[in-house]
């Protein structure tokens, strides 16, 4: 009993150290954001401010501005475009049989394994063909169509826990393949939803190559401009870590939030099925 | 309500590989109770929703009323939401999002009824199955049987065509099947509803059905009312599935003796009955089939001493396991109990045997 109390300790302690070690970072972003110039230069970057300023905010939000918006526009249209689209594939794959509807499936999943890099030349061709380089909306059909298998996946996987009696007691109820969707499927299912919504705007929101490749200075998300700003104000760390700042936090938000329906839908039972 | 025929359907899976119904025809008058019934993986299902137009089968027609919903030479293929039919599957599939009204209502809404239509056939349903009470709640908060009601309800609200019961009593405990077996059968007469009824259970058939549809491997083996099943059943197969405790089956071959022909199992032999003798010749082998209840302890017929193994009591009746030599026989009496001893008289009526060809497995 006591030598099982003293592995326990030891185990938490253990933990707890890599937990500090892990959000060191994090910290010293944090530490960093709140200096003056001048006490980041003589200063430790873990150390506590000694007289905490948040200029560095202002510097980092005025020019951080356009990209934050537009990080929003496309973030917020990429996730309900792919989540919508992935939503209604994941339904039809899941419940109704029809002619090739495994192989459908899989060319459309294949798309997960695709790498970023791999399609970079031909998205670049296909945007700029359709005159959407540097454009908001150009950075929105990327994620979304980028977006389509994955949420596929997952949709197809939370659908497929509802009993399948579910959908078909509702077709011989009379009511349509759309009008079942929206009245059983997606009510049954907020949590999947959810969590998918969670996961996309996530990927998105962090997302820099196809930023970097097809938005330009107009449609510039603010990955890229934090990015840049590393490379234009040469060591000015309390404003670079002030924007890294400010590009976490929705996400931060997002995960304090919601985070419990993320690890719920995560995990098996995500469907509230009797 | 509406008559349903189904005629040559066929339905396979996986490309064809795996063939789940084949050649089936039969035909539910209007206001029938009809059971398709047979061991799980017989196909019962599969025809079922081939009826509600939840499958698509290879081959065949199904026609409701006077409308063609499924032809497959004629090209015909209507889907389930516009056929008018209503299911009961066996997991209830309530909705889990609604509460029990708003259950009980989606089929009507689904159907663009009216607000104040819809209100008036809700809460009479709810009348009817005595769930007035459950309406605000969710099916979670719900027990087995009072789901099984709500299921019920779902489809007896609208006015369908047929109703389609895939075996909606199997999750319920045996004293609450029981009740709502009757319950069921006594809305069925009183609406005067079609219904094909799906189940593997024997009792559940005979008790409920006004004719069983019996299938095996995906072909009908019989189609009958429950006592032409019991009584004459075509083939070794319905025999032993029918009838509960299992019929008795003796492995036999036909003498000839100076009394006339007998049927020799060792142990036993009895007498050949009169009506099946001009079909029977000595040196023929059989297999005699002997219904429990047919063996009385008592009365006319051919006596026989065998040992005791065994007695269930059920309250009213008993099953006694009896065993002559390498033969077991079980008879069922309609007794309450009886006198514990090694030895028990059996009494069989030779004209109540049942007799099969060996190799076909077929009724001789």
């Amino acid at each position: 009993m006591r030598r099982s109390a003293l592995v326990r300790g030891l185990l938490y302690l253990g933990l707890l150290l890599l937990t500090v070690f892990y959000l060191l970072p994090l910290w010293g972003a944090l530490t960093t954001s709140l200096k003056t110039d001048a006490e980041v230069d003589t200063t430790n970057p873990l150390s506590f401010p000694q007289r905490p300023t948040f200029e560095p905010y202002g510097a980092a939000f005025s020019y951080l501005r356009r990209p934050l918006l537009n990080s929003l526009l496309i973030t917020l249209g990429g996730t309900l475009g792919s989540v919508a689209l992935g939503a209604m594939c994941g339904y039809v794959l899941a419940n109704f049989r029809f002619k090739y509807d495994n192989l459908v499936f899989l060319l459309i999943t294949v798309g997960i394994f695709l790498p970023f890099q791999a399609i970079l030349i031909p998205l670049f061709q296909t945007i700029r063909s359709l005159g959407l380089y540097d454009s908001v909306l150009g950075l929105i059909l990327a994620h979304t169509a980028y977006g389509i298998p994955m949420c596929t996946l997952m949709f197809r996987v939370f659908y497929g826990e509802l009993p399948s009696s579910l959908v078909k007691q509702a077709l011989t109820d009379g009511s349509g393949p759309w009008r079942t969707y929206l009245k059983v499927v997606l009510p049954s299912t907020k949590i999947a939803t959810v969590t998918v919504l969670i996961f996309q705007f996530t990927s998105i929101w962090n997302e820099l190559l196809f930023g970097l490749v097809i938005g330009g200075p107009r449609s510039m998300p603010a990955t890229v401009a934090l990015n840049n700003l590393a490379g234009t104000l040469a060591a000015q760390w309390n404003v670079q870590m002030a924007g890294s700042m400010l590009l976490a936090i929705p996400v931060l938000l997002l995960y304090i939030f919601l985070g419990r329906y993320l690890i719920r839908g995560y995990m098996a039972g995500s469907v509230t099925a009797t | 309500m509406a008559e349903v025929k189904v005629a040559d359907l066929r339905v396979t899976y996986n490309r064809g590989r795996t063939v789940a119904a084949d050649d089936v025809s039969f035909e539910v008058t209007d206001g029938e109770f009809c059971i398709l019934l047979g061991p799980s993986g017989c196909g019962k299902t599969t025809v079922l929703h081939s009826i509600a137009g939840l499958i698509r089968p290879d081959r065949g027609e199904v026609r409701i009323g006077d409308q063609v919903v499924t032809s497959v030479e004629g090209g015909v293929y209507v889907r389930p939401q516009d056929r008018n039919v209503a299911m009961v599957f066996q997991e209830y599939a309530l909705y889990p999002n609604l509460t029990v009204w708003g259950n009980l209502a989606f089929p009507l809404e689904a159907r663009g009824m009216r607000k104040a239509e819809v209100r008036k056939k809700v809460s009479e349903v709810a009348e009817l199955l005595g769930i007035t009470e459950l309406l605000k709640r969710r099916p979670a908060q719900l027990s087995g049987g009072q789901r099984q009601r709500v299921a019920l309800g779902r489809a007896l609200v609208r006015d369908p065509s047929v109703f389609l019961l895939d075996e909606p009593l199997g999750n319920l405990d045996a004293k609450l099947r029981v009740q709502v077996r009757f319950e069921l059968k006594r809305i069925q007469k009183q609406l005067k509803a079609t219904m094909i009824y799906v189940t593997h259970d024997q009792t559940e058939a005979m008790t409920m059905g006004d004719r069983i549809v019996l299938m095996k491997d995906g072909k009908l083996v019989q189609v009958g009312p429950p006592r032409e099943l019991y009584e004459e059943p075509r083939n070794l197969f319905v025999a032993g599935f029918v009838g509960m405790p299992p019929i008795n089956l003796l492995h036999c071959t036909v003498v000839s003796s100076a009394d006339g022909l007998l049927l020799d199992a060792g142990e036993i032999k009895l007498p050949a009955p009169e009506t099946k003798r001009e079909k029977l010749s000595p040196g023929m082998r059989l297999v005699v089939g002997i219904r429990p209840a047919d063996i009385a302890w008592e009365g006319e017929g051919i006596p026989l001493e065998v040992a005791l193994e065994g007695v269930e009591p059920m309250g009213d009746s008993v099953i006694v396991h009896g065993s002559l030599g390498s033969i077991g026989l079980t008879a069922k009496w309609a007794l309450p109990e009886i006198q514990e001893s090694d030895r028990v008289k059996f009494v069989l009526n030779p004209e109540k045997l049942h007799l099969f060809d060996p190799g076909s497995g077929a009724r001789i």
